[in-house]
Protein backbone atom coordinates (compact mmCIF):
# COMPACT_ATOMS: atom_id res chain seq x y z
CA UNK A 1 0.00 0.00 0.00
CA UNK A 2 2.89 2.31 0.87
CA UNK A 3 4.46 1.75 -2.55
CA UNK A 4 1.14 2.36 -4.32
CA UNK A 5 0.66 5.62 -2.43
CA UNK A 6 4.25 6.65 -3.18
CA UNK A 7 3.73 5.89 -6.89
CA UNK A 8 0.51 7.89 -7.01
CA UNK A 9 2.22 10.80 -5.23
CA UNK A 10 5.19 10.71 -7.63
CA UNK A 11 2.92 10.61 -10.71
CA UNK A 12 0.85 13.48 -9.39
CA UNK A 13 3.93 15.58 -8.61
CA UNK A 14 5.44 14.73 -12.00
CA UNK A 15 2.29 15.79 -13.85
CA UNK A 16 1.49 18.93 -11.92
CA UNK A 17 4.79 20.36 -10.69
CA UNK A 18 8.39 20.62 -11.81
CA UNK A 19 9.79 19.42 -8.46
CA UNK A 20 10.89 16.07 -9.88
CA UNK A 21 12.71 17.51 -12.92
CA UNK A 22 16.13 17.51 -11.15
CA UNK A 23 15.51 13.96 -9.85
CA UNK A 24 14.64 12.75 -13.35
CA UNK A 25 17.65 14.55 -14.81
CA UNK A 26 19.99 13.01 -12.22
CA UNK A 27 18.67 9.46 -12.76
CA UNK A 28 18.69 9.99 -16.52
CA UNK A 29 22.30 11.15 -16.45
CA UNK A 30 23.26 8.11 -14.37
CA UNK A 31 21.53 5.89 -16.95
CA UNK A 32 23.18 7.63 -19.92
CA UNK A 33 25.85 4.91 -20.32
CA UNK A 34 23.05 2.34 -20.71
CA UNK A 35 21.39 4.49 -23.35
CA UNK A 36 24.68 4.94 -25.20
CA UNK A 37 25.27 1.19 -25.25
CA UNK A 38 21.64 0.70 -26.27
CA UNK A 39 21.97 2.90 -29.31
CA UNK A 40 25.39 1.54 -30.29
CA UNK A 41 24.02 -1.09 -32.74
CA UNK A 42 21.97 1.59 -34.49
CA UNK A 43 24.99 3.91 -34.80
CA UNK A 44 27.14 1.01 -35.98
CA UNK A 45 24.56 0.10 -38.65
CA UNK A 46 24.59 3.74 -39.81
CA UNK A 47 28.38 3.73 -39.98
CA UNK A 48 28.38 0.49 -42.00
CA UNK A 49 25.72 1.86 -44.36
CA UNK A 50 27.74 5.07 -44.85
CA UNK A 51 30.89 3.06 -45.55
CA UNK A 52 29.21 1.22 -48.40
CA UNK A 53 27.63 4.23 -50.12
CA UNK A 54 28.70 4.36 -53.76
CA UNK A 55 31.00 7.12 -54.93
CA UNK A 56 28.53 8.20 -57.64
CA UNK A 57 25.70 8.48 -55.11
CA UNK A 58 27.90 10.62 -52.86
CA UNK A 59 28.86 12.81 -55.81
CA UNK A 60 25.17 13.33 -56.68
CA UNK A 61 24.39 14.14 -53.07
CA UNK A 62 27.18 16.71 -52.83
CA UNK A 63 26.02 18.32 -56.11
CA UNK A 64 22.44 18.53 -54.79
CA UNK A 65 23.59 20.01 -51.49
CA UNK A 66 25.79 22.59 -53.28
CA UNK A 67 22.85 23.64 -55.45
CA UNK A 68 20.55 23.85 -52.40
CA UNK A 69 23.22 25.85 -50.57
CA UNK A 70 23.43 28.39 -53.40
CA UNK A 71 19.65 28.78 -53.54
CA UNK A 72 19.41 29.13 -49.77
CA UNK A 73 22.24 31.66 -49.74
CA UNK A 74 20.45 33.77 -52.34
CA UNK A 75 17.22 33.53 -50.33
CA UNK A 76 19.11 34.46 -47.16
CA UNK A 77 20.50 37.62 -48.81
CA UNK A 78 16.97 38.69 -49.69
CA UNK A 79 15.79 37.87 -46.16
CA UNK A 80 18.63 39.85 -44.59
CA UNK A 81 17.73 42.90 -46.67
CA UNK A 82 14.09 42.54 -45.64
CA UNK A 83 15.07 42.09 -41.98
CA UNK A 84 17.20 45.26 -42.03
CA UNK A 85 14.35 47.18 -43.65
CA UNK A 86 12.00 45.76 -41.03
CA UNK A 87 14.35 46.86 -38.22
CA UNK A 88 14.48 50.40 -39.65
CA UNK A 89 10.68 50.55 -39.84
CA UNK A 90 10.40 49.27 -36.28
CA UNK A 91 12.88 51.89 -35.16
CA UNK A 92 10.79 54.57 -36.89
CA UNK A 93 7.78 53.37 -34.92
CA UNK A 94 9.91 53.19 -31.74
CA UNK A 95 9.09 49.50 -31.47
CA UNK A 96 11.24 46.69 -30.11
CA UNK A 97 13.49 44.83 -32.54
CA UNK A 98 12.94 41.08 -32.93
CA UNK A 99 15.35 38.81 -31.11
CA UNK A 100 17.88 36.89 -33.16
CA UNK A 101 17.33 33.22 -32.48
CA UNK A 102 20.12 31.16 -31.00
CA UNK A 103 19.92 27.60 -32.21
CA UNK A 104 21.54 24.27 -31.59
CA UNK A 105 21.66 21.47 -34.16
CA UNK A 106 20.68 18.08 -32.75
CA UNK A 107 20.34 14.63 -34.22
CA UNK A 108 17.41 12.35 -33.57
CA UNK A 109 18.64 9.14 -31.95
CA UNK A 110 15.48 7.35 -30.87
CA UNK A 111 11.72 7.24 -30.62
CA UNK A 112 9.38 6.71 -27.70
CA UNK A 113 5.87 5.40 -28.32
CA UNK A 114 3.77 6.74 -25.46
CA UNK A 115 3.67 9.65 -25.24
CA UNK A 116 4.85 10.56 -28.74
CA UNK A 117 8.37 11.75 -28.15
CA UNK A 118 11.76 11.63 -29.82
CA UNK A 119 15.17 11.53 -28.20
CA UNK A 120 17.90 13.95 -29.33
CA UNK A 121 21.65 13.72 -28.84
CA UNK A 122 21.97 17.10 -27.08
CA UNK A 123 21.24 17.64 -23.40
CA UNK A 124 21.71 20.00 -20.48
CA UNK A 125 25.49 20.05 -21.03
CA UNK A 126 24.87 21.66 -24.43
CA UNK A 127 22.48 24.29 -23.08
CA UNK A 128 19.21 22.45 -23.69
CA UNK A 129 16.50 22.89 -21.10
CA UNK A 130 12.83 22.08 -20.71
CA UNK A 131 10.22 23.97 -22.76
CA UNK A 132 12.61 25.02 -25.55
CA UNK A 133 10.93 24.81 -28.98
CA UNK A 134 12.34 22.47 -31.63
CA UNK A 135 12.00 22.96 -35.40
CA UNK A 136 13.03 21.13 -38.53
CA UNK A 137 13.64 22.63 -41.96
CA UNK A 138 9.86 22.79 -42.62
CA UNK A 139 8.41 24.12 -39.40
CA UNK A 140 7.68 23.60 -35.72
CA UNK A 141 8.49 20.06 -34.55
CA UNK A 142 7.70 20.11 -30.81
CA UNK A 143 9.25 21.14 -27.53
CA UNK A 144 11.76 19.77 -25.05
CA UNK A 145 10.05 18.06 -22.10
CA UNK A 146 12.98 16.38 -20.33
CA UNK A 147 16.73 16.60 -20.38
CA UNK A 148 19.65 14.59 -19.08
CA UNK A 149 23.24 15.77 -19.27
CA UNK A 150 23.71 14.36 -22.77
CA UNK A 151 20.25 13.74 -24.26
CA UNK A 152 16.86 15.39 -24.36
CA UNK A 153 13.30 14.31 -25.06
CA UNK A 154 11.11 16.28 -27.40
CA UNK A 155 7.34 15.92 -27.36
CA UNK A 156 5.90 16.12 -30.87
CA UNK A 157 3.38 18.86 -31.56
CA UNK A 158 0.87 16.18 -32.58
CA UNK A 159 0.74 14.74 -29.04
CA UNK A 160 -2.63 15.44 -27.36
CA UNK A 161 -0.86 17.12 -24.44
CA UNK A 162 0.84 19.64 -26.74
CA UNK A 163 -0.73 23.01 -27.62
CA UNK A 164 0.66 25.92 -29.60
CA UNK A 165 -0.82 29.40 -30.18
CA UNK A 166 -1.16 30.02 -33.93
CA UNK A 167 -2.48 32.56 -36.40
CA UNK A 168 -3.87 32.08 -39.89
CA UNK A 169 -1.39 33.51 -42.39
CA UNK A 170 -4.19 34.63 -44.76
CA UNK A 171 -6.13 36.82 -42.34
CA UNK A 172 -4.29 36.91 -39.00
CA UNK A 173 -7.04 35.11 -37.05
CA UNK A 174 -5.61 33.66 -33.81
CA UNK A 175 -6.35 30.22 -32.36
CA UNK A 176 -4.84 27.32 -30.40
CA UNK A 177 -3.66 24.20 -32.23
CA UNK A 178 -3.48 21.01 -30.18
CA UNK A 179 -2.29 17.56 -31.22
CA UNK A 180 -4.91 14.93 -31.96
CA UNK A 181 -2.63 11.98 -31.16
CA UNK A 182 -3.02 10.58 -34.67
CA UNK A 183 -0.31 12.51 -36.47
CA UNK A 184 -2.28 15.74 -37.03
CA UNK A 185 -3.42 18.79 -35.09
CA UNK A 186 -6.78 20.42 -34.56
CA UNK A 187 -7.95 23.88 -33.50
CA UNK A 188 -9.12 23.82 -29.90
CA UNK A 189 -12.53 25.34 -29.14
CA UNK A 190 -12.56 27.31 -32.41
CA UNK A 191 -15.91 29.03 -32.92
CA UNK A 192 -17.92 27.78 -35.91
CA UNK A 193 -17.83 31.31 -37.32
CA UNK A 194 -14.01 31.44 -37.32
CA UNK A 195 -12.68 32.31 -40.78
CA UNK A 196 -10.56 29.23 -41.42
CA UNK A 197 -10.55 27.38 -44.74
CA UNK A 198 -8.96 24.28 -46.18
CA UNK A 199 -5.48 25.19 -47.42
CA UNK A 200 -4.88 27.93 -44.84
CA UNK A 201 -1.34 28.00 -43.47
CA UNK A 202 -0.99 28.36 -39.70
CA UNK A 203 2.09 29.92 -38.13
CA UNK A 204 3.20 30.45 -34.52
CA UNK A 205 1.61 33.60 -33.13
CA UNK A 206 4.28 34.02 -30.43
CA UNK A 207 1.60 34.57 -27.77
CA UNK A 208 2.40 33.06 -24.41
CA UNK A 209 6.12 33.56 -24.95
CA UNK A 210 7.04 29.91 -25.43
CA UNK A 211 7.09 29.55 -29.22
CA UNK A 212 8.70 32.28 -31.33
CA UNK A 213 6.55 34.21 -33.80
CA UNK A 214 6.38 33.17 -37.42
CA UNK A 215 7.42 29.52 -37.64
CA UNK A 216 5.07 27.40 -39.80
CA UNK A 217 2.94 24.99 -37.77
CA UNK A 218 0.72 23.31 -40.35
CA UNK A 219 -1.81 23.52 -43.15
CA UNK A 220 -5.57 23.08 -42.69
CA UNK A 221 -6.66 19.94 -44.56
CA UNK A 222 -10.27 19.77 -43.32
CA UNK A 223 -12.64 22.32 -41.80
CA UNK A 224 -16.16 21.11 -41.04
CA UNK A 225 -19.00 23.22 -39.74
CA UNK A 226 -21.95 21.39 -38.22
CA UNK A 227 -25.08 23.36 -37.35
CA UNK A 228 -25.60 21.19 -34.26
CA UNK A 229 -22.13 21.96 -32.86
CA UNK A 230 -20.86 25.31 -31.59
CA UNK A 231 -17.27 24.58 -32.61
CA UNK A 232 -15.42 24.20 -35.88
CA UNK A 233 -13.89 20.78 -36.56
CA UNK A 234 -10.51 21.05 -38.19
CA UNK A 235 -7.66 18.80 -39.20
CA UNK A 236 -4.23 20.37 -39.60
CA UNK A 237 -1.36 18.55 -41.26
CA UNK A 238 1.90 19.54 -39.52
CA UNK A 239 4.44 21.38 -41.69
CA UNK A 240 7.39 19.60 -40.07
CA UNK A 241 8.34 16.17 -41.38
CA UNK A 242 7.69 14.49 -38.03
CA UNK A 243 8.35 10.98 -39.28
CA UNK A 244 11.34 11.75 -41.50
CA UNK A 245 13.49 14.58 -40.11
CA UNK A 246 16.67 13.40 -38.42
CA UNK A 247 18.46 16.71 -37.94
CA UNK A 248 16.59 19.27 -35.87
CA UNK A 249 17.18 22.74 -34.50
CA UNK A 250 16.61 23.48 -30.83
CA UNK A 251 15.79 27.17 -30.31
CA UNK A 252 17.86 27.85 -27.23
CA UNK A 253 16.62 31.43 -26.86
CA UNK A 254 12.87 31.84 -26.61
CA UNK A 255 10.69 34.96 -26.58
CA UNK A 256 10.41 34.53 -22.80
CA UNK A 257 14.23 34.80 -22.56
CA UNK A 258 14.04 37.95 -24.63
CA UNK A 259 11.48 39.45 -22.24
CA UNK A 260 13.77 38.61 -19.31
CA UNK A 261 16.70 40.22 -21.13
CA UNK A 262 14.61 43.31 -21.84
CA UNK A 263 13.57 43.54 -18.21
CA UNK A 264 17.20 43.30 -17.08
CA UNK A 265 18.60 45.89 -19.50
CA UNK A 266 18.40 49.66 -18.79
CA UNK A 267 15.68 51.51 -20.76
CA UNK A 268 18.05 53.79 -22.70
CA UNK A 269 19.96 50.82 -24.17
CA UNK A 270 16.91 48.66 -24.74
CA UNK A 271 17.24 48.00 -28.45
CA UNK A 272 17.02 44.19 -28.39
CA UNK A 273 14.63 41.77 -26.81
CA UNK A 274 10.89 41.26 -26.64
CA UNK A 275 8.68 39.02 -28.66
CA UNK A 276 7.62 40.40 -32.03
CA UNK B 1 22.83 -16.36 -0.74
CA UNK B 2 25.87 -16.98 -2.89
CA UNK B 3 27.76 -14.44 -5.01
CA UNK B 4 26.66 -16.39 -8.08
CA UNK B 5 23.01 -15.78 -7.25
CA UNK B 6 23.62 -12.07 -6.69
CA UNK B 7 25.44 -12.00 -10.03
CA UNK B 8 22.46 -13.70 -11.70
CA UNK B 9 20.03 -11.08 -10.35
CA UNK B 10 22.35 -8.19 -11.28
CA UNK B 11 23.00 -9.58 -14.77
CA UNK B 12 19.31 -10.13 -15.56
CA UNK B 13 18.42 -6.65 -14.27
CA UNK B 14 21.23 -4.95 -16.18
CA UNK B 15 20.42 -6.90 -19.35
CA UNK B 16 16.74 -5.97 -19.15
CA UNK B 17 17.54 -2.28 -18.52
CA UNK B 18 19.96 -2.29 -21.45
CA UNK B 19 17.35 -3.77 -23.77
CA UNK B 20 14.77 -1.29 -22.46
CA UNK B 21 17.17 1.57 -23.21
CA UNK B 22 17.94 0.27 -26.72
CA UNK B 23 16.21 2.61 -29.14
CA UNK B 24 14.64 1.38 -32.31
CA UNK B 25 15.80 3.31 -35.37
CA UNK B 26 13.52 6.23 -36.30
CA UNK B 27 12.44 4.54 -39.54
CA UNK B 28 11.48 1.27 -37.82
CA UNK B 29 7.95 0.13 -38.76
CA UNK B 30 5.18 0.65 -36.20
CA UNK B 31 4.48 -3.10 -35.85
CA UNK B 32 8.06 -3.66 -34.68
CA UNK B 33 7.57 -1.11 -31.90
CA UNK B 34 4.29 -2.75 -30.88
CA UNK B 35 6.07 -6.10 -30.58
CA UNK B 36 8.65 -4.69 -28.23
CA UNK B 37 8.45 -6.77 -25.03
CA UNK B 38 8.52 -5.38 -21.52
CA UNK B 39 11.96 -6.85 -20.82
CA UNK B 40 11.99 -5.85 -17.16
CA UNK B 41 8.57 -7.35 -16.47
CA UNK B 42 9.70 -10.66 -17.99
CA UNK B 43 12.78 -10.65 -15.73
CA UNK B 44 10.66 -9.82 -12.66
CA UNK B 45 8.34 -12.75 -13.39
CA UNK B 46 11.41 -14.96 -13.83
CA UNK B 47 12.58 -13.82 -10.40
CA UNK B 48 9.30 -14.96 -8.84
CA UNK B 49 8.59 -18.13 -10.83
CA UNK B 50 12.07 -19.59 -11.17
CA UNK B 51 14.57 -17.66 -9.09
CA UNK B 52 12.18 -17.11 -6.15
CA UNK B 53 13.46 -13.73 -4.96
CA UNK B 54 12.07 -12.68 -1.57
CA UNK B 55 12.28 -8.85 -1.56
CA UNK B 56 11.02 -8.58 -5.13
CA UNK B 57 8.18 -6.05 -4.61
CA UNK B 58 10.44 -3.26 -3.33
CA UNK B 59 13.12 -4.10 -5.92
CA UNK B 60 10.45 -4.03 -8.65
CA UNK B 61 9.24 -0.61 -7.50
CA UNK B 62 12.74 0.87 -7.49
CA UNK B 63 13.58 -0.63 -10.89
CA UNK B 64 10.26 0.70 -12.18
CA UNK B 65 11.43 4.23 -11.38
CA UNK B 66 14.54 3.67 -13.52
CA UNK B 67 12.39 2.35 -16.38
CA UNK B 68 10.14 5.43 -16.10
CA UNK B 69 13.16 7.67 -16.65
CA UNK B 70 14.50 5.50 -19.49
CA UNK B 71 11.16 5.49 -21.33
CA UNK B 72 10.15 9.05 -20.43
CA UNK B 73 6.89 7.93 -18.87
CA UNK B 74 5.18 9.59 -15.91
CA UNK B 75 7.47 9.14 -12.90
CA UNK B 76 6.03 6.24 -10.88
CA UNK B 77 3.97 4.62 -13.66
CA UNK B 78 6.18 1.57 -14.23
CA UNK B 79 7.08 1.51 -10.54
CA UNK B 80 3.38 1.16 -9.67
CA UNK B 81 2.60 -1.50 -12.30
CA UNK B 82 5.75 -3.54 -11.59
CA UNK B 83 5.09 -3.49 -7.85
CA UNK B 84 1.46 -4.55 -8.43
CA UNK B 85 2.42 -7.34 -10.86
CA UNK B 86 5.12 -8.72 -8.57
CA UNK B 87 2.88 -8.45 -5.51
CA UNK B 88 0.19 -10.47 -7.31
CA UNK B 89 2.76 -13.02 -8.51
CA UNK B 90 4.13 -13.37 -4.98
CA UNK B 91 0.64 -14.26 -3.72
CA UNK B 92 0.67 -17.30 -5.99
CA UNK B 93 4.40 -18.00 -5.71
CA UNK B 94 4.06 -21.54 -4.29
CA UNK B 95 1.48 -22.54 -6.88
CA UNK B 96 3.47 -20.89 -9.68
CA UNK B 97 6.55 -22.90 -8.74
CA UNK B 98 4.59 -26.15 -9.16
CA UNK B 99 3.14 -25.17 -12.56
CA UNK B 100 4.50 -26.52 -15.83
CA UNK B 101 6.22 -23.99 -18.09
CA UNK B 102 3.08 -23.75 -20.25
CA UNK B 103 0.90 -23.01 -17.22
CA UNK B 104 3.44 -20.48 -15.95
CA UNK B 105 3.52 -18.79 -19.38
CA UNK B 106 -0.30 -18.59 -19.43
CA UNK B 107 -0.34 -16.98 -15.98
CA UNK B 108 2.40 -14.54 -16.95
CA UNK B 109 0.53 -13.61 -20.15
CA UNK B 110 -2.59 -12.76 -18.12
CA UNK B 111 -0.56 -10.71 -15.65
CA UNK B 112 1.27 -8.92 -18.48
CA UNK B 113 -2.06 -8.05 -20.16
CA UNK B 114 -3.38 -6.69 -16.85
CA UNK B 115 -0.19 -4.67 -16.36
CA UNK B 116 -0.42 -3.15 -19.85
CA UNK B 117 -4.12 -2.37 -19.33
CA UNK B 118 -3.43 -0.53 -16.05
CA UNK B 119 -0.61 1.38 -17.74
CA UNK B 120 -2.84 2.36 -20.69
CA UNK B 121 -5.57 3.56 -18.30
CA UNK B 122 -3.11 5.65 -16.26
CA UNK B 123 -1.60 7.16 -19.43
CA UNK B 124 -5.07 8.00 -20.72
CA UNK B 125 -5.90 9.65 -17.39
CA UNK B 126 -2.62 11.60 -17.30
CA UNK B 127 -2.14 12.65 -20.93
CA UNK B 128 -5.36 11.66 -22.71
CA UNK B 129 -3.24 9.26 -24.79
CA UNK B 130 -5.14 6.67 -26.84
CA UNK B 131 -4.08 3.06 -26.28
CA UNK B 132 -2.01 1.55 -29.10
CA UNK B 133 -1.97 -2.05 -30.38
CA UNK B 134 1.20 -2.42 -28.30
CA UNK B 135 -1.03 -3.04 -25.27
CA UNK B 136 -2.25 -6.24 -26.97
CA UNK B 137 0.92 -7.44 -28.72
CA UNK B 138 3.59 -6.61 -26.15
CA UNK B 139 2.27 -8.98 -23.40
CA UNK B 140 2.64 -11.91 -25.81
CA UNK B 141 6.28 -11.10 -26.59
CA UNK B 142 6.90 -10.46 -22.88
CA UNK B 143 5.58 -13.97 -22.16
CA UNK B 144 7.86 -15.43 -24.85
CA UNK B 145 10.87 -13.68 -23.26
CA UNK B 146 9.84 -15.03 -19.84
CA UNK B 147 9.66 -18.58 -21.22
CA UNK B 148 13.10 -18.19 -22.80
CA UNK B 149 14.53 -16.94 -19.50
CA UNK B 150 13.10 -19.91 -17.60
CA UNK B 151 14.53 -22.32 -20.18
CA UNK B 152 17.93 -20.66 -20.51
CA UNK B 153 18.73 -19.50 -16.97
CA UNK B 154 19.21 -21.53 -13.77
CA UNK B 155 15.99 -22.70 -12.12
CA UNK B 156 16.34 -22.14 -8.38
CA UNK B 157 14.59 -24.21 -5.75
CA UNK B 158 15.73 -22.11 -2.77
CA UNK B 159 14.91 -18.53 -2.00
CA UNK B 160 17.52 -16.10 -3.22
CA UNK B 161 17.24 -13.01 -1.01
Amino acid sequence: MLLLAASALLMSLDQNTSWLVPVRAAIGTALNPLEMIGRAPYLAADAVADAFVERAALHDRVATLERDNLELHAALLRTEATARENDRLRALFNSQAPLEQETLIAELIGLADEPKEVILDKGARHGVRNDQPVIDSNGLFGQVVATTAFTSRVRLLTDPSHAVPVYVLRNGVRAFAVGDGRGNLTLKAAAATLDVRVGDALHCSGLGGRFPFGYPVGVVTAATRNAAEPFLRTTIRPSAALDRSRHLLILTSTPADAEDAAADSPPETDTAGGAP
Amino acid sequence: MTPQRYALLAATTLGALLLTAAYLPPDAPAWLRWMRPDWMLAVLFYWIAAARVQAAVVCAWLIGLLVDVLLGDAFGLHALTYALAVFAAKRFEQRLALFSLLQQAGTVALAAFATEAIRALLRAAADGADPTPQALVSPLTTTAVFALLVLALPHQTKRLV
